[in-house]
């Protein structure tokens, strides 16, 4: 069931089960799951079926510290989100993601890799991926071709990547949402307010508004906030009429600890002998599977480096590249996707099937770092949301992690006999810790409301519930301890869905 | 890359050179002061500024003493002074393999080397500059 909230009477109750705040790829796969239950869930988007500047416009903020793309246009404000405009790059976090490693602070997540497998594999589904299956072996069955550069050891290892076609929720699941009749699917309903009982305990009904003048009160038993993560920590910090700091902050969590991944040129790889190098070779929309060089979890260990894979690229296409931090520029997402596909078919053109040198693209996680946070500015939005403001910081381990990730793929290249690496200038010096112009991250929002079990430390427990609020869930990976090296659409939708189970055990406990 | 100038100057470089390895011709030289694989994937001008800068970071080491380390022997390999300069190749390309095995390693202007080949580069740049 559809209801525009522009059109609905002012000052409405809306009344369910289960608030879902947020039609994106979090809270479509929750809803999904909820399809023709006997719970009545309401599900609010800010925007409506199609881009709406005055609703994207919500989404704007400052941005100071590192260099960072403008934040209006990096994700989508209408039903099915950043699906709208994601590049469809999935693959699991590695086990070790999971783990407490004592040289990255704050590491250390409640749940383990085997606890998210069943919902990797079905999160598989809702992003039309192939068999939940991400080893070199599996997939070199069906593909041949795929020859390692390295034989697989201790050092280096294939990390394999699934690509959805990419899957756009508002495409796949509007129909299903909107014909589904325990599903209330309202659009231009903005949360504006979350409200609390008198101890903040427990959540009593949140407030939508929009541009139209509407205002409604939306009352459920849970709520499941599911508005990414910049978002998601905008509107706790907002709620603050109970407690200054706003909801589920007593620990000043809320928005600390934002995190990216940083994606940027880092070397090149010099073969002696020329390779089509099938088995990393990516062409958008007709590559399904394709493996990106990371490093074992034991040289992470021994290493004490962050999680970081490598991507490859011809050279001579790789050097026709703009950086992405300077294409994705525009305040209007449409304008800055526009200069993105410029820019892939500026890297197109003659390239031969084997080359002898490769550019080398760094993925890698950061470090969780309380300093790298989203804070509320005294300006308001249209609706009167005081706007979000990011501070992204880098730290001195990201940059010494991307070096000696280089050194080692070097170094086996090396003891194989079959070519050398070259790390970029910005490398060179290890003493040096800063970070060049065209450092970019991959529009990937994490840890702003992160999950520990001691509420001293997350904002979130393992079962994605605010700590000291019985009915106030988090979707999204807002709540990712760490972010290991694959973008986060994946695991964020597999604990989603880990959500939706808990919730569906416990409904009637909560 | 311009694999085949590489080869054309090593060779000049060894005409010039005046100090032969002790018990060795020295067209020797010209095996040791070619980095095997690097000479394949870089051109004249990387293998001199990599060898500039290893002499710069490591000022200290004479020609004589490059070579020296270059044909010091390993932990289980060692060349005769009278070797081939097949065998004399053999033996510095298992060596340079060796030092990525042990993690004898070093990064110069960014390329990640082993200390041999890295010396190979040095004795080259010192040929160029006499």
């Amino acid at each position: 069931m559809h209801i525009d909230a522009r059109k609905s009477e002012n000052n409405s109750l809306i009344e369910g089960d289960i608030c879902i705040i947020g039609a994106g790829a979090a809270g479509i796969s929750i809803a999904m799951e909820w399809l023709n239950s006997p719970y009545k869930i309401i599900l609010l988007e800010g925007g409506g079926f199609e881009y709406d500047d005055k609703v994207q416009e919500l989404y704007d903020g400052k941005t100071t510290g590192q260099h960072y793309y403008p934040l209006k246009a990096c994700r989508l404000h209408y039903f099915g989100g950043t699906t709208g405009h994601w590049a469809g790059f999935c693959s699991t976090l590695d086990p070790i993601d999971f783990k407490k490693r004592d040289w990255v602070p704050e590491s250390g997540w409640p749940i383990t890799r085997a606890d998210l497998d069943p919902f990797y594999a079905r999160a598989q589904k809702n992003l039309d991926l192939g068999p939940y299956n991400y080893s070199l072996d599996f997939w070199q069955k069906s593909h041949p071709s795929f020859k390692p550069l390295l034989q697989e050891d201790q050092v280096i290892w294939n990390k394999i990547w699934q690509f959805s076609p990419p899957t756009r929720f508002d495409e796949k699941y509007r129909d299903p949402i909107v014909n589904a009749k325990n599903i209330h699917l309202y659009t231009y309903a903005n949360v504006t307010e979350i409200t609390a009982n008198e101890n903040t305990s427990h959540i009593k009904e949140v407030t939508v508004k929009n541009y139209a003048g509407k205002e409604h009160k939306v009352r459920a038993r849970i709520f499941v906030l599911a508005c990414c993560a910049i978002q998601n920590a905008r509107v706790l910090l907002a709620s603050n009429k109970q407690n200054q700091h706003g909801l589920g902050n007593d620990h000043d969590l809320v928005g600390r600890n934002f995190m990216e991944h940083i994606e940027i040129s880092s070397g090149e790889l010099w073969l002696a002998k020329a390779d089509s190098l099938s088995l990393y070779h990516l062409d958008f929309g007709i590559t399904k599977v394709r493996s990106e060089l990371a490093v074992t979890e034991k040289m992470q260990v021994e290493n004490k480096i962050l999680n970081g894979t490598m991507s490859l690229t011809p050279l001579s296409s790789a050097k026709r590249m703009k950086p992405m931090i300077d294409l994705f520029n525009s305040n209007d997402p449409r304008k800055s996707m526009e200069n993105l596909k410029a820019g892939d078919e500026a890297e197109k053109g003659p390239v031969d099937n084997k080359n002898r040198s490769y550019s080398l693209f760094t993925r890698i996680e950061q470090a969780p770092n309380p300093d790298s946070r989203i804070t509320l500015e005294p300006e308001r939005d249209s609706l009167g949301v005081p706007r979000g403001t990011l501070h992204w910081i880098l730290t001195a381990l990201e940059k010494r992690s991307i070096r000696r990730i280089h050194e080692l793929l070097g170094q086996q290249l090396g003891v194989a006999g079959i070519g050398r690496v070259r790390m970029l200038e910005y490398l060179h010096d290890e003493n040096d810790t800063s970070w060049p112009s065209f450092t970019g991250g991959g529009w990937h929002h994490m840890g702003t409301t992160r999950m520990s079990d001691d509420p001293r430390k997350g904002v979130v427990d393992a079962n994605c519930k605010v700590h000291g609020i019985d009915n106030l869930f988090i979707a999204g990976s807002s709540c990712f301890a760490t972010a290991g090296a694959p973008n986060p659409t994946l695991t964020l939708t597999a604990l989603s869905l880990r959500l939706s189970d808990h919730l569906k055990e416990n409904i009637n406990k909560i | 890359m311009k694999r085949s100038t590489f080869i054309y100057y090593a060779a000049v470089g060894t005409a010039m050179a005046v100090v032969p390895l002790p018990g060795c011709k020295s067209n020797k030289l010209s095996v040791l002061e070619k980095p095997q694989l690097l000479s394949r994937i870089c051109d004249v001008n990387t293998i001199m500024d990599i060898g500039k800068s290893y002499r710069n970071t490591f000022p200290d080491n004479s020609r004589q003493q490059l070579m020296d380390h270059i044909m010091a022997r390993t932990e289980s390999k060692v060349i005769f002074p009278n070797a081939s300069n097949r065998s004399i190749g053999s033996f510095v390309e298992e060596k340079v393999k060796d030092d990525f095995k042990s993690g004898r390693i070093l990064v110069i202007k960014g390329w990640v080397l082993s200390q041999t080949e890295a010396r190979q580069c040095a004795l080259f740049s010192l040929t160029k500059q006499n």
